[in-house]
């Protein structure tokens, strides 16, 4: 019902339907604006992304394995768009199949960073003073190691692989889930309806289950969008200093690298990938941004 | 007196946990350093001597005491590499990161103190659209690649600055404003925010009504509340700061921490990397310490 008084309902009303009896009157709404380019431009670069990332094949112009010993090093032009780099492989190709690596590495770091900080959050924030003491504690030793530095050596103890590459963004970011969480929960559970809930006689799992999570999602969904991004520069950082992705994929951060050593000679080998990373990541945090007015009205 | 003491044995408390953390992640490092300290074409029997000595074979509770038993004395342990103290290398290493860091700090606070107030006062105005812009991209765009589009624009195109080394001041030029714009985004817009609130609030209405003249109004009474929560944000600063480092010093074929930290995490010299990442994580807990103090004599409410 309450979906419908806004919009709807008095248009309806208008022509003297039964809602009239059943709906307040209210002042009519206006009608929610279209997006605005601030959203469905993000949008949009995330969706060719996400495509590039899906079906590389079909969209890049070459194999990005295809080296042209003829064609090294060569400035963008009709045949090659973005240049070629110093196999003379074909830059926008290259991008085009290193999404995969940036997204997959977004996505699930995010995955394992806001579950685990998710849970651990949850356990603070609800299993009382002296669990929530212990946890914060760890959690103060864990960020008392600058986030990169941490993601270098765990990422050396795990191994150059896309995997715990993941493993490691992941791990590096489970505080800041963590803590945003425990306030959420914090929050929550002092208030009247949680008591009432316990009062009746519903457990505790219950309690978390219908109560607590559910106040927490809009503010843990608009932290994770956040972290998609975090995750892809705290990982194309990995990948600049040599201890990301080191296999035959292409890889963004990776490029960079090599990209750097021809700034001289070629300024579209490094310009382009770090083009890709910026326009990813601002997309993402544009949309999250974008989440968070839509579900937090305060701000 | 009892805030100081419990915040002291906290930051203590943390110290300890961080020396213990790294210690059990660098002792599942894959790979055998022994293996790597005798070199290629090693006889077994070198391998296990060198083992021996680097103590790299005994169990991780003995490795563990020892390493606590060294720090207790100042001794960090001795690079499995040069065979030289560990502390003599930080100590070298430590200076170049510390000047690129407080510098970029330094820029960091003033451009980030002067966009995020201009552009809360100028709120919705073109020039506020116009630093919002600015700051998403600093804070969107790898600290890296800014880097790079400098060494672009100034060395390479310009000729003005040098794009890589240390020693000379012009050389500090570029890695400092990568690093320091870098970290002013988010600097910016928390700035931003807390002066909003401020602004919002009843105290100003009043300020106001009573006559005071806006310049007054924002300068002597909105920024100095303002300007309170800020301070805490120096503490983050710090540790985004130490992490741009590493990258930067990569980027700009700086000396420096960072630098011999990808070195030493390359070749398994785990003395080393325990010592940066220890010297990072004291480093920071101890800003963050002052941070806290400060904060308290600052905010009088926060010493309960």
């Amino acid at each position: 019902m309450n979906a419908l008084g806004g919009n709807i309902a008095p248009e309806i009303a208008d022509q003297g339907s039964v809602f009239d009896e059943l709906t307040p009157r209210r002042p009519r709404r206006r009608l929610p604006a279209l997006p605005g380019l601030a959203i469905l431009l993000p949008a949009f670069v995330v969706l060719v992304m996400l495509a590039c990332a899906v079906v590389p094949g079909w969209i890049a112009p070459f194999d990005p394995t295809d080296m042209d010993s003829d064609a090294i090093l060569q400035a963008p032009g009709f045949a090659h768009l973005l240049g070629t780099d110093h196999f003379g492989r074909d830059i926008l190709s290259l991008l085009i199949f290193g999404a995969r690596a940036s997204l997959l590495l977004g996505g699930c770091a995010v995955l394992v960073g806001g579950i685990g900080g998710g849970v651990i959050g949850l356990l603070a924030g609800y299993a009382g003073r002296g669990v929530d003491q212990l946890l914060m504690r760890l959690l103060d030793v864990w960020m008392s190691v600058p986030d990169i530095l941490l993601a270098i050596v765990l990422a050396a103890a795990l191994g150059p692989s896309l995997p715990h590459t993941i493993l490691a963004v992941g791990l590096v970011t489970i505080p800041r889930y963590a803590r945003v969480m425990r306030a959420q929960v914090l929050a929550t559970r002092s208030r009247v309806f949680v008591h009432a809930s316990r009062v009746i006689g519903r457990s505790h799992a219950g309690v978390v289950l219908h109560h607590v999570l559910p106040h927490t999602f809009s503010v843990m969904l608009v932290m994770v969008t956040l972290g998609v991004a975090q995750s892809i520069l705290i990982g194309a950082s990995l990948s600049f200093i040599g201890l990301g992705v080191i296999d035959d994929r292409p890889d963004w951060g990776f490029l960079l690298s090599q990209g750097r050593s021809y700034l001289g000679a070629a300024w579209w080998f490094a310009t382009f990938p770090g083009l890709a990373i910026t326009a990813l990541v601002i997309s993402v945090n544009l949309l999250g941004e974008a989440l968070r007015h839509r579900l937090d009205p305060r701000r | 007196m009892a805030f100081l003491a419990r915040r002291i044995a906290a930051a203590v408390v943390v110290i300890f946990g961080s020396i213990t953390m790294v210690f059990l992640i660098l002792f599942w490092l894959p790979g055998d350093p022994a293996v790597l300290v005798a070199g290629e074409g090693a006889t077994a029997e070198t391998i296990a001597n060198v083992r021996a000595h680097l103590g790299t074979g005994q169990p991780l509770w003995a490795q563990y005491k020892a390493y606590l038993a060294g720090l207790a004395h100042g001794d960090l342990g001795i690079s499995f590499q040069t065979g030289e103290p560990v502390s003599g290398r930080l100590m070298a290493q430590a200076l170049p990161t510390l000047e690129l860091t407080g510098l970029a700090c330094g820029l960091a606070l003033v451009a980030g103190l002067l966009l995020g107030v201009v552009s809360a006062v100028h709120r919705g105005f073109w020039i506020d659209h116009a630093i919002q812009t600015v700051l998403l991209l600093f804070t969107s765009m790898p600290s890296f690649w800014l880097g790079i589009l400098l060494i672009l624009v100034f060395s390479v195109t310009l000729r003005w600055l040098p794009a890589i080394g240390n020693g000379s001041l012009a050389q500090l030029v570029l890695p400092v404003a990568c690093l320091g714009l870098a970290a002013s985004g988010k600097l910016a817009r928390m700035v931003r925010n807390s002066v909003l609130d401020v602004l919002d609030e009843p105290f100003v209405t009043t300020l106001r009504a009573k006559g005071l003249p806006e310049r007054s109004v924002l300068y002597r009474h909105v920024l100095r509340s303002a300007l309170i929560p800020v301070v805490t944000l120096l503490g983050i600063l710090v540790g985004e700061l130490l992490s741009g480092a590493v990258v930067t010093e990569t980027l700009f074929a700086r000396q420096g921490i960072g630098r011999i930290l990808v070195e030493a995490v390359g070749v398994k010299d785990i003395p080393l990397v325990q010592a940066v990442i220890l010297f990072a994580a004291v480093f920071y807990v101890l800003i963050n310490l002052l941070v806290d103090l400060s904060y308290a004599l600052i905010d009088r409410r926060v010493r309960a």
